[in-house]
């Protein structure tokens, strides 16, 4: 029960008074008469008489009392709760890393056991859990339903259990987008409660939304970056950077732990850093070997990455053209890229002028056609901007010459085109393997002279070594994505998170992009091959934890949220009052003329 | 009784002065002086009448009998010789404390007495308590009065059934009293009255019988029942006891008047302690009291 006006309370000071004003008059001077006979009809003082000398609360006092009790009741707007009070709870997760700090006494453990104990209240109907990551995610949007979350056991169990899932590994929270969801999720009635360590960023004021931070503001050396530079044409070392950040008030020496490292084992490096300063540490790590770092004496996860070796992956090309010129004009253009290694044999790209080549198996094919005759476009240009190897093309001035229909493909996806004119098409076969066109004639273009130029091959470049098999980056921090191209006709694959546990996904498409949600090493496993990446909590933001503050905004007890879920009985005492008064003076009125 | 003693003498001394004047709508002698209305054994005759069974023989009148044959007796007037029953009521509202009521009731019973004396009127003194017994021996004065108490819980309604006083027949009877229960008057009048030849009420009220003071809340506490009740004595209480009050003492008015019965309320504060006429006026205009 609450109150709307709890300061009339005040008004049970009056009960005391009564019971002053009955002392007062039990203490009434006795007064001997020759006869009462003659006193019968003047009026009675209300005391109780002889009964409150035996000191029994005579029956005209409890009514008193009872009408001082229940008029200062109904005063004070006594609330109860209505069966409407029970309204949807939307919860908003802090799942940046930050929520971990502290290992046992976390932020999220904390914050666990004070939802926990606001579930045992009976005033929600169906709890929503948000994970407010980089983007929020709906962890059980079903819920509870009405009957089993009314504070049991088994509810607040369930709820528990779903927690699990808040796992607290996000590089971010974007919290405000999180509770815009809550509010669209739990409706006009929900109740949103934001679980965080950080305060908000204005106390909020509407009654549904109430705000607990559960964060503890204090110094962190803690890892903000990582990398590892590929090992390029088969050097025997790595070079690895690391960046320490100290952010406290004061000069911090961090030891830093490297295995394998250039230091002996066990020994740790001493890194300097002043208030607030981002030192960088660089090292040689043997090539092909995990690389572990850490901070001395640190367990969060902000206190260690993981290093794996990076491999830059190249694509074999075979050029074959019959004219020489164009010849070595692509051929500037593909060495050009770096992506590129110039291979007849098992060419996974056949860059060529002959329509007719045959094409190599399970590579790719570029036709360039001439074509007779041709004509110059100056444009417009239309171009699939969904297409990878339109990134970053700008055709406007270009005047492109070509020839239409020249080089066969039909068939293809268009992917330049000027007029009804395609000037480079695309067609994908079944196998996954993809028969480029690209109508162009150099004598009456100006494209090779443009930076479109460079840029139209790199994009093939690393069109085409992406869906080579493997991972893209072996080194990702939470919150990315790995890339990883699977091998032809790896339908299942299997992924090994660094928890333990596994996940199938469906290898369709030849490509995955699998988001980095937790920290260690991820492998992935497919068609007999086995690749493997890093995920390291490296977030600036959230390992500097100053600004972590502990403490509750918001009151869904608020004067505005009460009227939704409690109702006034104000009334119902008011009644009882008048039943009492009744009572009262009926009761006067016998005492009256009893005698 | 010897808290009394004081009031006693003062109302003996008062009395000096007065003596109870006999009823003059009734046939009362002294000493065979006065004539009663009944007939008699006086030497006074009356009249004739027949002979009836149970007439004294000595009365026959012989002469006539001679001349008529018929037995004829003679009457002659009955001769009555004056007496004052005096009933004090001892209940405990007479002895209301913070009042002179007790003294006065205590000093006008000895009044009484001695303007009975005064008068030739034998006398007797009665308790009204437990039951009605003689206060002192009969035909003394107060000084006898040894018993006089003010500590009954009764009615005198009560004291009479108990145990009524051994009247003289054809006396005049005074009670005095304040008066102050609820029983209905006649009850006790009618006993008065009864064999009597006179009754006289004399109401004795203390000045806060009368006019009480409006002093906010009190427990009032009945002297004889023992009851309480918790008032609130203000003027609008006020109003009403003093209507209760004439109510009440209008029934007994009309009661008295119903038996012939002359009522004085005399307020105890104006009579002690120095008894001034003008205080025993009342008894004077009722022709209870005749200068000596």
């Amino acid at each position: 029960m609450t109150f709307a006006w709890p300061w009339a309370l005040l008004g049970l000071l009056a009960l005391p008074a009564l019971a002053a004003i009955y002392w007062l008059r039990q203490r009434a001077r006795r007064r001997p008469v020759s006869s009462l006979l003659l006193w019968r009809d003047a009026p009675e003082s209300r005391t109780g008489g002889r009964t409150f000398e035996r000191f029994e609360a005579p029956p005209v006092f409890l009514l008193e009392l009872l009408i001082l009790l229940l008029l200062v009741g109904a005063a004070a707007g006594p609330r109860i709760p209505t069966r409407e009070s029970r309204r949807p709870l939307v919860v908003v997760l802090d799942d940046s890393f930050s929520m971990l700090a502290g290992g046992e006494s976390s932020p999220r453990a904390a914050a666990v056991a004070d939802l926990l104990r606001e579930l045992e209240k009976p005033r929600h109907s169906r709890v929503t859990l948000i994970a407010a990551g980089e983007h929020p995610q709906v962890l059980s949007e079903t819920g509870l339903s009405e009957t089993s979350l009314a504070g049991t056991a088994d509810a607040a169990g369930d709820v528990a259990a779903r927690l699990g899932d808040w796992r607290a590994m996000a590089p971010s929270s974007r919290l405000e987008e999180a509770i815009s969801l809550a509010f669209d999720l739990g409706g006009e009635r929900a109740r949103v409660l934001v679980l965080s360590d950080r305060a908000p960023p204005e106390p909020p004021t509407q009654g549904r939304l109430s705000w607990w931070a559960f964060g503890r503001a204090r110094p962190n050396l803690a890892l903000v970056g990582a990398v590892r530079a590929p090992d390029g044409q088969g050097g025997a070392s790595d070079g690895c950077l690391v960046e320490i950040a100290n952010y406290s008030a004061r000069a911090e020496i961090a030891r830093l732990k490297v295995a394998p490292g250039e230091a002996p084992a066990g020994e740790a490096t001493r890194v300097e850093l002043g208030p607030g300063e981002v030192g960088r540490f660089r090292f040689q790590a043997p090539a092909g070997e995990v690389v572990r770092v850490s901070l001395d004496g640190g367990s969060d996860l902000d206190d260690r990455a993981i290093l794996l070796p990076e491999r830059r992956r190249f694509v074999r090309v075979e050029l074959s053209f019959a004219d020489q010129k164009l010849r070595r004009l692509i051929g500037e253009a593909v060495d050009a890229t770096g992506l590129a290694l110039r291979s007849p044999r098992d060419a996974q790209l056949v860059i060529t002028d002959d329509a007719d080549a045959p094409a190599p198996a399970g590579g790719w094919r570029l036709v360039v056609a001439a074509g007779d005759g041709a004509v110059p476009y100056v444009g417009p240009f239309v171009l699939d901007r969904g297409h990878p190897l339109t990134s970053g093309l700008a055709l406007d001035g270009v005047i492109w010459g070509a020839a239409a229909g020249a080089g066969g493909g039909e068939g293809g996806a268009a992917v330049v085109t000027a007029g009804d004119v395609i000037l480079l098409d695309d067609r994908e076969t079944a196998d996954g393997r993809h028969r480029l066109t690209l109508r162009w004639l150099p004598e009456l273009s100006t494209l090779q002279r443009t930076p479109n130029w460079p840029i139209l091959w790199w994009n093939l470049l690393e069109w085409r070594a992406r869906s080579i098999p493997g991972v893209r980056a072996a080194n990702l921090r939470l919150g990315g994505l790995a890339d990883v191209g699977l091998r032809p006709g790896a339908e299942s694959v299997e992924l090994l998170l660094p928890d333990g546990s596994a996940r199938s996904l469906s290898g369709h498409g030849g490509r995955l992009e699998i988001r980095a949600d937790q920290v260690g090493i991820h492998q992935l496993r497919h068609a007999g091959r086995t690749d493997r990446w890093a995920v390291n909590a490296l977030a600036p933001a959230e390992s500097d934890l100053r600004r972590a503050q502990s403490g509750r905004w918001g009151d869904w007890e608020s004067a505005a949220s009460a009227r939704w879920e409690r109702r006034s009985i104000a009334w119902a005492l008011l009644l009882l009052a008048a039943a009492a008064l009744v009572a009262h003076l009926a009761w006067t009125s016998f005492r009256g003329s009893g005698r | 009784m010897e808290e009394y003693r004081g009031d006693l003498e003062a109302g003996e001394r008062a009395a000096a002065r007065y003596a109870l004047a006999l009823p003059r709508n009734s046939a009362l002698g002294i000493n065979g002086a006065r004539a009663g209305r009944r007939a008699g054994s006086s030497l006074e005759f009356q009249e004739h009448r027949e002979y009836q069974p149970g007439d004294d023989l000595r009365h026959l009148d012989w002469s006539a009998y001679a001349r008529s044959d018929r037995l004829i007796v003679k009457l002659y007037r009955e001769e009555i010789q004056p007496h004052l029953d005096l009933l004090l009521d001892g209940s405990r509202s007479m002895a209301l404390p913070g009042s002179v009521k007790a003294g006065a009731a205590a000093g006008l019973a000895s009044f009484l007495i001695r303007a009975a004396s005064q008068a030739g009127l034998t006398h007797g003194t009665w308790l009204a308590g437990e039951g009605c017994r003689p206060l002192g021996t009969a035909g003394t004065g107060s000084v006898s009065w040894q018993n006089l108490a003010f500590g009954h819980r009764g009615s005198l309604a009560g004291s009479l059934d108990r145990m009524p006083p051994r009247w003289r027949s054809r006396g005049i009877r005074v009670l005095v009293s304040d008066l102050l229960w609820g029983d209905e008057p006649r009850t006790v009048l009618s006993r008065l009255a009864r064999g009597s030849a006179a009754v006289w009420v004399i109401q004795l009220l203390a000045s806060a019988d009368v006019d009480p003071a409006a002093d906010g809340f009190g427990r009032l506490e009945d002297l004889e029942t023992g009851e309480r009740r918790d008032l609130l004595i203000d003027r609008e209480a006020l109003t009403r006891y003093r209507s209760a009050f004439e109510a009440h003492r209008e029934s007994w008015r009309r009661a008295c008047r119903e038996v012939g019965a002359p009522m004085v309320t005399l307020v105890a504060e104006e009579l002690v302690p120095g008894w001034p006429p003008e205080s025993l006026e009342e008894l004077v205009r009722h022709g209870m009291l005749e200068a000596a």
